[in-house]
């Protein structure tokens, strides 16, 4: 039997609950609500990394970052030996923690991106607020255009998402200007 | 140029803001991958993700919560006030403008309680609900209905247990296990609560 340290997600108390079947279902001792709890084979699994290996013949390969471990697979990405400490699988693909770090800063591998902003969003609530006071809109309109043109090939989500907010945003950024443009004609001609 | 994720996500049922988002915007959605859950954070202008690899996941937990029946509670008083407020009014309230100024607030707020009190009662009632890996629990607020909740978790679990196999405890490893025979565990308190609560009954035993 397996017990676990829980915190309820209702009042946020600690409790031990044992886990001996795939589904369990317990009553909060603080808050006595209804909890149900479904486990999943990794509960047992312990996870260690290994360290790897350690070099005993002079003509084996060795580790770019522990010269003293024996390399298993080079870096899919720079081509350094790594050693099994070193070595991080990710996506099929075996790469040291540099490349990691690399990819993540030149935007390589889109599965490590945790954030993202959106312009799009920004764009089309700069173009809508500022109606309400009409003024603004002399100021953001040139703003709403600017981020749609240089945002618009940009990738905004790692979800499927078009691209109406821009079109939206670029259309009614458009349509202030040309009220502004039109005032201004009327003014000075 | 930039890569683009080209992951086939698939959209969970599920949108709900966080504590508080009303005010800040902030709210949650659920997407699935074949590998991975990734778990959406909408903050105003900036889309936050977080990856749950299936492989991963060791727990799904749903908690009911009372937060449903409250908000009940509150809608169906407050409209009953309202109905007894409009009762109780004079038949020349028109003409006077503070019972009209009243009357109008009043009725504005029983309007809202008409429209939230049914949609609350059709959503059904509230959970809590959080995710658990080695390091981490996330709570999932996107699952706040236990109805969207149990329909999203009988998925997850069948994707769950087609990548890690069914839940197999290690001290009856080798047996299959039915779900049917469960029955529901006796909850401790942890030592920890245990010793806490008892330093408390020390401390009131000497205050006496």
């Amino acid at each position: 039997m397996i017990s676990l340290r829980l915190e309820c997600p209702c009042c946020a108390r600690d409790m031990t609950v044992p886990i001996n079947y795939p589904a369990v279902e317990y009553t909060c001792f603080s808050c006595h609500s209804g909890t149900r709890l479904w486990a999943f084979p990794a509960l047992l699994q312990e996870q260690r990394g290994s360290l790897g290996e350690s070099l005993h013949v002079d003509d084996e390969s060795s580790c770019f970052f522990h010269p003293d471990r024996r390399a298993v697979t080079p870096c899919d990405g720079c081509g350094r030996f790594l050693c099994a400490l070193c070595d991080i699988e990710f996506n099929g693909r075996h790469l040291c923690s540099s490349c990691i770090e690399s990819g993540m800063k030149q935007d390589t591998l889109p599965q490590l991106r945790r954030e993202y902003v959106r312009y799009d969003a920004a764009a089309l609530a700069l173009a809508i607020y500022p109606v309400l006071v009409f003024y603004l809109t002399f100021f953001t309109a040139p703003i709403v255009l600017y981020l749609v043109l240089r945002y618009w090939r940009t990738p905004i989500s790692v979800l499927p998402r078009n691209r109406w907010r821009f079109i939206a945003a670029g259309f009614l950024a458009g349509m202030q200007t040309l009220g502004w443009g039109l005032l201004a004609a009327s003014i000075f001609l | 140029m930039r890569q683009r994720s080209d992951i086939p996500y698939r959209r969970l049922p599920g949108r709900a803001r966080k504590r508080f988002g009303v005010f800040t915007r902030q709210r949650q959605e659920l997407w699935l991958a074949s590998d991975h859950l990734l778990l959406v954070e909408h903050n105003g202008f900036t889309e936050r993700y977080k990856r749950f690899y299936l492989r991963d996941i060791r727990l799904l937990v749903m908690c009911r919560t009372p937060a449903g029946r409250i908000m009940n509670g509150v809608l169906a008083l407050l409209l009953t006030l309202c109905i007894l407020y409009f009762l109780g009014l004079p038949p020349d309230f028109v003409g006077n403008p503070e019972w009209t100024i009243l009357a109008g607030i009043l009725g504005a707020v029983a309007v809202a309680s008409i429209v939230v009190l049914p949609l609350n009662i059709i959503f059904g009632p509230t959970c809590a609900c959080q995710i658990h890996t080695a390091v981490h629990a996330e709570r999932l607020y996107a699952l706040g209905r236990v109805r969207t909740a149990g329909r999203v978790i009988s998925l997850l679990r069948e994707r769950i247990e087609a990548v890690q196999g069914r839940f197999v405890s290690s001290a009856e490893a080798g047996e299959v296990q039915r779900v049917d025979e469960e029955t529901p565990p006796s909850v401790e308190p942890s030592d920890q609560q245990k010793q806490a609560e008892d330093k408390e009954g020390n401390a009131e035993d000497r205050a006496d």
